[in-house]
């Protein structure tokens, strides 16, 4: 990977990240700004300009740390977090929200995990006062994948040593990368989910652009589970065809040989959906994407998604292939989905 | 068909001045010039100028403007580019004052270069490094000209000569001083554009197949869509060919048989709709199932005379009935079929509980 301009906050300079990082891209071109801001999203870059010319930018992220997580996000009756260490992504994955959030695809890296690991101590501790020996979850990889640059960004072992002492708070690692180099070197927590997104073969291949193969990824997951991590599989977004119901019995049997179904902690599902704009940036970037042939509506909370009948009738089918495969229903949650 | 290029200096166009012959034509300004297939504009410096005269011309001309092709010099913002290099320009950004315009245009015939359009000439250091945050090369005019080709959705290319790094006061003088040789360069590079688009031609002039299944299905005498229908057609058609669910053939011959399987007492217009339904039905066959089984949950409502209209988006499970009672024997007969009619498949429907034939 390189990056043709690496854009870093002035304050930063001496970091050792960020010496780190000169040294690991010589041929990138380095300029020092005052903040992210100042650059980064200022005017609208094209989404597919990243395969050519992709920036780095480096600062501390500032605002609000850790935010509450939007509504079916992880199992349900617990509180759900999410913080932000970085945004965008290296992958290409054609149905990708991230294509219509920022106005730009650079890839941003936040700094200050020490700032973000005490705001999630802060709500864990209050949280745990309240509400003693339940759990409390936090998210990371909501604007990014959150194994995918780990070997250059260097922050697991911050999070692992932190969670260790929250014994309330549980960390969930969402990820479609197989670069696992740097987590094996950690000691598995049993509050520490790393959770893979997984679609079948073929889909992978037609909407996971750029991302490691299915095969791939379910031998990280069947490594990292023999090593002791607890895993959480999404299959999400679900993108309809006529073969869903075969490709899904398929890849969970596949699932099923890496990862027993008893050893899921958790697996959600959800059926693909788009926000107006992510929408109009999908007809832009990837106009011949086959899922743009479907039956979409304008659903109840202005997504566009399959209408319901359709939706829901793909929720139950794959819920009931899960079933029969042997994952208790306890462990599925459905995503974005009204009651 | 003609080319519209556009020039922010007389100086800049010369060469094309002293090749071509370039006739000027009587315009609300001056500065408007043609040839058999080019427009060539001289806007002046500025990204207003340029915006004005950009917009005045497309505006008057633009049936006969198929490509905008803005020429000329531009700042090297990069040590990467050096002066005498030419680009063809992939964004444009703009920056007005401190401010960045938001907007950003790309062009397709591009080679990974960048362009900033400034407000105002870039003279100090500091601009020149504030602006290399968003682009490589600087110019003038270039975010105006591509906004103004935007509103008309119109193809534009950009060429950029590198004449300087960016720190020169006088670019006017400049281009005077150096103008024979820029623009020869341009000239040239412009020549080799041409070339290219002429040997790219013959493969551009093959229509593509999905053009060709809808000109035939349009064309057909036994077949008339209105223009709605025509849009619902091509999106079906284009729906087919991406998830390879019939090719040009298959659907040649579903016509056909369709066309053929229906009689004479049966319009144009109707054989047309019947096609769309059953093209639809091919693309969505879910679709199609779940409103195949509301109609059949309706059938009590349907058999008795009543109007029943579910959501045609499939979102809300509502019914919606039309009925007129003109005696106690249509009231009757409303209230058996009401009782025969189970709302709960509907509702079950919605749950998505479709049954073990799907």
């Amino acid at each position: 990977m390189m990056f043709e301009k690496i854009f870093i906050e002035e304050h930063l300079l001496n970091h050792p990240k960020v010496l780190e990082i000169q040294q690991r891209f010589p041929m990138s071109e380095f300029k020092f700004i005052k903040k992210v801001e100042d650059v980064f999203g200022r005017v609208k870059k094209p989404y597919l300009q990243k395969r050519t010319n992709l920036n780095l930018f480096i600062g501390e992220k500032k605002g609000q740390l850790v935010k509450p997580a939007p509504p079916a996000y992880g199992l349900s009756g617990e509180p759900h977090y999410y913080f932000v260490h970085a945004y965008n992504c290296i992958y290409e994955c054609n149905y990708c929200y991230l294509q219509g959030y920022f106005q730009s695809p650079d890839i941003v890296l936040f700094l200050n995990h020490d700032e973000i690991g005490a705001e999630i101590k802060r709500l864990a501790d209050d949280f745990a006062k309240t509400n003693p020996g339940e759990k409390i979850w936090f998210h990371a990889g909501e604007y990014s994948d959150s194994l995918a640059l780990t070997h250059l960004t260097g922050e697991l072992p911050h999070y692992f040593e932190l969670f260790k002492s929250l014994p309330n708070a549980y960390l969930e690692l969402r990820t479609k990368s197989v670069n696992i180099k740097e987590l094996i070197k950690l000691t598995p927590s049993e509050n520490i989910v790393v959770s893979f997104s997984l679609a079948p073969e073929h889909r992978t291949k037609l909407n996971d652009l750029k991302t490691p193969g299915l095969k791939a990824r379910l031998a990280a997951i069947r490594d990292l589970h023999d090593r002791g991590f607890p895993i959480g599989i999404h299959f999400d977004p679900i993108i309809y065809d006529d073969k869903l119901v075969e490709s899904y019995t398929d890849l969970i049997y596949q699932m099923s040989l890496a990862l027993p179904p008893e050893a899921i902690r958790y697996i959600s599902i959800g059926v693909v959906r788009f926000t107006k704009n992510v929408y109009h940036q999908v007809l832009k970037n990837y106009p011949d994407s086959d899922f743009l042939a479907d039956d979409f509506v304008k659903s109840f909370d202005n997504k566009i998604r399959y209408n319901k009948p359709t939706r829901l009738w793909i929720l139950g089918k794959v819920k009931n292939l899960l079933f029969e495969a042997g994952v208790p229903l306890d462990k599925i949650y459905e995503c974005m989905e009204e009651e | 068909m003609a080319k519209l290029l556009i020039f922010a200096h007389r100086g800049e166009a010369q060469a094309f001045f002293n090749e071509w012959e370039l006739l000027p034509v009587n315009f609300y300004f001056t500065g408007l010039f043609k040839n058999k297939d080019h427009y060539l504009l001289i806007t002046g410096e500025g990204p207003k100028e340029a915006s004005e005269k950009t917009v005045a011309v497309l505006a008057a001309f633009k049936p006969e403007i198929t490509e905008v092709i803005n020429i000329g010099i531009a700042g090297s913002l990069t040590p990467k580019l050096k002066v005498g290099e030419h680009v063809w320009v992939r964004s444009s950004y703009a920056q007005n004052a401190e401010r960045c315009e938001f907007k950003s245009f790309t062009t397709k015939n591009h080679n990974n270069i960048d362009c900033i359009t400034a407000y105002s000439r870039v003279t100090t250091p500091e601009e020149k490094k504030t602006l290399s945050s968003f682009a490589d090369i600087v110019d003038r005019e270039l975010w105006s000209i591509a906004s103004a080709a935007h509103l008309f959705r119109i193809e534009l290319s950009a060429l950029k000569l590198i004449s300087d790094e960016s720190d020169s006061d006088d670019i006017c003088q400049l281009v005077k001083d150096e103008a024979p040789a820029l623009s020869k360069k341009l000239f040239s590079e412009y020549q080799n554009y041409l070339k290219k688009q002429t040997e790219a031609a013959p493969v551009a002039l093959v229509a593509p197949k999905s053009d060709t299944i809808l000109d035939y299905i349009l064309t057909h005498p036994k077949l008339y869509f209105t223009t709605s229908q025509t849009r619902k057609l091509t999106t079906l058609l284009r729906g087919l060919a991406l998830k390879k669910i019939l090719d040009d053939e298959e659907i040649k011959t579903f016509t056909q048989n369709l066309i053929e399987s229906t009689n004479d007492s049966i319009s144009s217009k109707e054989i047309s709709k019947m096609l769309l339904n059953l093209l639809g039905e091919k693309l969505n066959p879910l679709s199609t199932q779940i409103k195949n089984k509301i109609t059949e949950a309706l059938a009590p409502l349907t058999d008795s005379g009543a109007q029943a209209n579910f959501d045609p988006e499939l979102e809300q499970d509502y019914i919606q009935l039309n009925y007129q009672i003109r005696s106690t024997k249509d009231q009757k007969k409303l209230i058996l079929a009401l009782e025969q009619f189970n709302y709960q498949k509907i509702k079950d429907i919605f749950k998505g509980e479709l049954g073990d034939d799907v």
